[in-house]
């Protein structure tokens, strides 16, 4: 088990007052079988007239924030200390064929299980494309176990796609990012699930924090990989394509979805506000003793 | 195949020929009728329907309005038939409201197959944000449902398109009831038929009902996305109905996860939205992020608990035809019934059996893209051979993406057509309302005529041939045409406390206010300029009063410098007055702004105001065919006196509320600046004498009668002044205007941010009346006296200008907009901002 302190500051400073403020944030480390959630606290400045919590369609924690009174700067800090357990395995599972997980999920109308579903579906950031699935279809021959075409394609991504932070926005398609063969992790994670999805493999988007260290990337920033659901018997494994490497314990997960739009950290409406900029800043500390 | 089908129905004829009992009465009725009665009855029918009555086709609501046109023949049901359909639609929305409440909650409906997770996961109106968001207590999730129905050849009724997102109808019925009522009065003598207003004091009741568990006073709102929704009559119609306040986004606001309606007397909150906008776009911050229809935390507000929103957003995700073939199925499973009321034969692709029937029989079938149930269906009959090639080879691709519907051949209902009548094919739209746990559905209906299969799931706002639905009722009901049914109804049993004035309602008097008047005066203007240029030939002082019209129309920005430097007599300057006064000119934007701010009123004007401005535009239709100044002399006659109709009714049949005084504040402040811009350009233009000035200023403020009266002489002095500037007698006078902005302000003590502007009005009204102080009674001192007294004139009017110019920037920017800065900056001021993963810096 490693235990992490996580930091993720977030300061906006805004060009005029602004008079109502509305956030959704959805930065808090999860509760999940390998991760458990010691301690958090979000910190928020101006305060807040309202916090709310809920858990959205995915289950994941959101807070609803409310500044209702003039400011003309917001700042967000989220502090937790997280404990992450590695999986049982030290080697994954290669899964069955793929082609098994591909037809458990047409089963005639009638996916199975039928909550997983949801991710074989296109969605906004990671719709179908031909490109993307014909790229993917490499690394899954007639049988090949998922597992191990699913390592293929992430090994692939991370060698045929050029981490380029600043080249990309939050709004680039997949498309364009086939064409690019550029972007940072939030690209590489919609290409990877728009041919995973391409191929009738369920595939969702994680969006959580990594380890700092000098020989990872997207660890200064919140974070993002794959998960992909490999049959009932392996379930979901997850893949991170920025760093070409299975997750096991370096990651800590936040939120799962479609897509980065169901998981957005921070989104909001401002009145007022004029231009704005903003700084981010996350850090993952592992704790000496673990 | 085909041969062996059935004829369609025809609700009039039996199967032996002969008329069905409860159609004699009116094809009696009918026959006797001779053609020519009939055409004309038919012509008045639809006068009502696009004329007066239905104010907003002329208004211009523009291409978005539907086009309609109606049969005054109606569709005649018996009761007890009725009976079954009402209560088959009951069950349904039992059904569908219970599908909901799992979709948004616990999903078991998938967990246990009786749902596929394609047609909620894929489907678009599934709306994410929504899911675990719970009705307050004893609000549901389905509260107003619509069917679109058909009868088949045997005779049952079935469902072709169940409609749960924000459907029209019982506006649109109403009316079609009224206008029957006018045009036929003699149809009801015979027939006894089931009211419509009885719905909506059930409506009341249920929407009440739902807001009494949220506060003891509940406030009530019908969300509209404005006037340029193709449905907004309806909304403007039920919202006046049913008592309740029709808002927009943009007049609503959350604080503390509670909804409220901006209203000049501070925030009002809000209980129970009744919404007409599309639930994707209902809040900007966790739904569609660029919609600035709906308002900011309103979902938060729903998830609180603190508001009910009907129906509640993302209902739209059952109107899918392609659950249709589960819903027998989840009726068993969720209600222990079976389905009384199916829909058309209809087949999800997306399951081996089930493409292999369409595959097989294919022409049976029309087909649609499943998450596109609006979109023109694919006939597979009328495809040509490469095309149903490829229409097979998509379905066998991806059979998941189409739905088949069975081709119908509607039944057949009598309409009157150029004279005769005769049977056309039609589709029905019914309405049911949820109150304290069942169904309610409307007694009437309207019915479509669908010429050809196009019609077939075509939505409301494609307009077409109506027809009202009468349902008999067993006993003779009172006497008289429809009972008083579609007759609008001024006083309604719910009568609040005072009525609050939206700020946005209060904004959009004031700028009506502004804007008729400033119509007027540039109506005034340019009669004035064509009265001298339409002679045969132009006199001297023709041509320096035109030349002095002119410099004035470019003072007040109605014609450019260019066009005021020509000389007045060319044909060039003349035709360049004419576009000016046309479609493309300045005049046509005022116009315009006025038709815009009626529209965005038009729940508080009268018919009769409504009428009167409407009047205004009819003659805008023709004015680019005829260019001649005579003409155009002629409408801007009938402009003057149109702004004046109007301007009586404000005076005679609008209460003295602050909905009033805001509009009269528009009215005097540009009245005001008016008599400035006008007086100051003819003392200062270069052709300035004080002869032609004065004569010239009197016209143009309606004031040389009282001028001739008072100082019975040839000669126009500045003595005019004392009558144009400071007679508080005189409604045209500047003093006049400023007597009576104080005099508002006066009555709207409390209002804060308005304090200042009475000092400044204070400071005004001396120095205007100081102004004519000056002048003698003497005419010909007067004349000596005007070179001392032109500039202090001219300054004095230029502050006067300046003191209206600040009270309307106050009035309308920090007054009415003080609870929401962002209305001034709309819509650029709502800025959405996400972060975003990795890209950051």
């Amino acid at each position: 088990m490693t235990r992490y302190a996580v930091r993720h500051e977030t300061h906006y400073a805004y060009g005029a007052t602004v008079d109502l403020g509305f956030h959704m944030l959805r930065m808090t480390p999860m509760e999940g079988e390998r991760q458990h959630l010691i301690a958090h606290q979000l910190e928020m400045l101006p305060r807040p007239l309202r916090v709310s919590a809920f858990r959205d369609h995915f289950g994941n924690g959101v807070h609803h924030v409310a500044v209702e009174s003039p400011h003309d700067n917001f700042s967000v800090v989220l502090s937790a200390t997280v404990d992450v357990e590695p999986p049982a395995w030290s080697e994954p599972p290669t899964g069955p064929a793929w082609e098994d997980v591909r037809e458990s999920m047409r089963a005639d109308g009638f996916p199975k299980p039928p909550e997983v579903a949801e991710f074989v579906e296109p969605s906004p950031l990671a719709p179908l494309d031909h490109a993307a699935t014909d790229y993917a279809r490499i690394s899954f021959p007639e049988n090949q176990p998922v597992v191990t075409g699913a390592l293929d394609l992430m090994g692939r991504v991370h060698a045929d796609f050029t981490y380029a932070p600043g080249a990309t926005d939050v709004s680039t398609s997949v498309a364009e990012v086939m064409t690019s063969r550029r972007g940072v992790c939030q690209d590489f994670a919609h290409t990877m699930i728009a041919g995973l999805r391409g191929l009738g493999l369920p595939a969702r988007y994680v969006s959580g924090y990594l380890r700092t260290g000098n020989s990872f990337r997207g660890g200064d920033a919140s974070h993002a990989w794959v998960s992909l659901w490999c049959g009932d018997e392996v379930g979901w494994i997850e893949l991170d394509p920025t760093n070409n490497f299975l997750v096991r314990d370096g990651h800590i997960a936040v939120a799962y979805g479609r897509d980065f739009s169901d998981v957005t950290p921070m989104r909001g409406v401002i009145l007022g506000g004029g231009r704005h900029s903003h700084t981010v800043a996350v850090s993952v500390a592992q704790l000496a003793g673990t | 195949m085909h041969d062996t089908m059935m004829a369609a129905y025809d609700e009039a004829v039996s199967g032996q020929g002969s008329i069905r009992a409860h159609w004699r009465e009116m094809m009696a009725l009918i026959w006797a009728m001779p053609p020519e009665v009939l055409r004309d009855r038919q012509a008045r029918a639809a006068a009502h329907l696009a004329g007066a009555d239905n104010f907003m086709a002329d208004f211009g609501a523009g291409a978005a309005a539907p086009v309609w046109s109606i049969d005054i023949l109606p569709l005649i049901l018996p009761g007890n038939e009725w009976d079954t359909i009402a209560a088959g639609l009951a069950q349904r929305a039992r059904l569908l409201d219970l599908i909901l409440s799992d979709i948004y909650g616990p999903q078991f409906l998938i967990k246990e197959k009786l749902l596929p997770p394609h047609l909620i996961y894929a489907n678009p109106c599934f709306l994410r944000p929504l899911r675990h968001v719970v009705p307050p207590s004893g609000a549901p999730q389905l509260h107003f449902y619509a069917a679109d129905l058909t009868r088949m050849p045997d005779g049952a009724w079935r469902i072709l398109a169940d409609r749960t997102q924000a459907p029209a109808g019982v506006g649109y019925a109403l009316r079609h009831r009224g206008i029957v009522a006018r045009t036929f009065p003699e149809s009801f003598r015979h027939t006894s038929v089931r009211r419509l207003q009885p719905i909506l004091e059930t409506w009341q009741d249920s929407l009440q009902a739902i807001g009494s568990a949220i506060s003891s006073n509940p406030r009530i709102v019908l969300l509209t996305p404005g006037p340029h929704n193709s449905a907004y009559p309806e909304h403007v119609m039920l919202a006046h109905e049913l008592g309740i306040t029709l808002a927009q986004g943009s007049d609503l606001t959350v604080r503390d996860s509670i909804v409220y309606l901006k209203t000049l007397d501070g925030l009002a909150r809000v209980d129970v939205i009744y919404r007409r906008v599309d639930g994707d776009y209902c809040d900007p911050l966790e739904l569609r992020s660029d919609s600035a229809l709906g308002v900011a935390g309103m979902i938060a507000a729903m998830r609180a608990g603190n508001v009910a929103v009907l129906n509640a957003p993302g209902s739209a995700v059952i109107e899918l035809p392609a659950l249709a073939p589960f819903l027998p199925g989840l009726a068993r499973r969720l209600l222990d019934e079976d389905l009384a009321l199916p829909a058309v034969t209809t087949w999800w692709c997306g399951q081996k059996a089930a493409l292999a029937e369409v595959l097989a029989t294919m022409n049976r079938f029309v087909l649609q893209p499943v998450f596109e149930p609006n979109a023109v269906p694919i006939d597979p009959v009328e495809l040509s051979e490469s095309a149903r090639t490829n229409l097979i080879a998509r379905l066998t691709a991806t059979p998941e993406a189409f739905v088949a519907i069975e081709r119908v051949d509607h039944a057949r209902v009598p309409a009157v057509g150029a004279g005769s009548v005769e049977p056309r094919p039609f589709v029905m739209r019914t309405c049911s309302l949820w109150n304290n746990g069942a169904w309610a559905t409307m007694p009437g209906a309207m019915a479509r005529i669908t010429d050809g299969d196009e019609g077939r799931r075509a939505a409301i706002r494609n307009g077409g041939l109506v027809k009202d639905v009468w349902i008999l009722a067993d006993e003779p009901t009172s006497q008289g045409p429809a009972s008083g049914d579609g007759v609008p109804h001024d006083t309604r049993k719910v009568e609040r406390a005072a009525e609050l004035l939206g700020s946005r309602t209060a904004d959009d008097l004031f700028w009506l206010g502004r804007y008729i008047e400033r119509l007027d005066s540039a109506v005034r203007q340019f009669r004035a300029v064509l009265q001298r240029l339409i002679g045969a030939s132009l006199g001297p002082r023709d041509m320096a009063e035109s030349q002095m019209l002119a410099e004035l129309l470019h003072h007040c920005g109605w014609i450019s410098a260019a066009t005021a430097s020509l000389p007045v007599d060319s044909s060039v300057f003349a035709n360049d007055i004419v576009t000016a006064a046309g479609s493309a000119g300045a005049l046509a934007d005022c116009r315009a702004s006025v038709q815009q701010l009626g529209m965005a009123l038009r729940d508080r004007l009268s018919q009769d105001m409504a009428r009167a401005l409407m009047n205004m535009f009819h003659d805008d239709e023709t004015a680019d065919q005829d260019r001649s100044l005579d003409s155009l002399l002629a409408r801007m006659d009938r402009s003057v006196t149109n702004v004046a109709a109007f301007g009586g009714l404000v005076a005679e049949n609008m209460t003295r509320g602050n909905g009033w005084r805001f509009l009269e504040f528009g009215r005097r402040i540009e009245r005001g600046i008016t008599v400035c811009d006008i007086v100051d350009s003819l003392l200062g233009g270069s052709m300035a004498r004080t002869e032609l000035s004065m004569r010239l200023a009197l016209e143009l403020c309606d004031s040389t009668i009282t001028y001739r009266r008072r100082y019975p002489t040839d000669h126009y002095t500045l003595l005019a002044l004392s009558i144009i500037l400071s007679d508080s007698t005189n409604p045209r006078a500047l003093v006049y205007q400023l007597e009576s902005i104080q005099s508002g302000l006066d009555a709207l003590i409390g209002y804060d941010p308005l304090v200042p502007e009475k000092d400044v009005v204070g400071r005004l009204i001396p120095a205007v009346l100081e102004i004519c102080a000056h002048l003698s009674d003497e005419p010909e001192t007067a004349a000596l006296s005007y070179a001392h007294h032109r500039e202090t004139i001219r300054a004095a009017l230029a502050d006067a200008k300046a003191g209206l110019m600040s009270l309307s920037e106050t009035t309308s920017r920090n007054f009415l907009a003080h609870i929401d800065p962002v209305r001034s900056l709309f819509p650029g001021a709502m800025s959405q901002r996400q972060d975003a993963h990795g890209a950051m810096s």
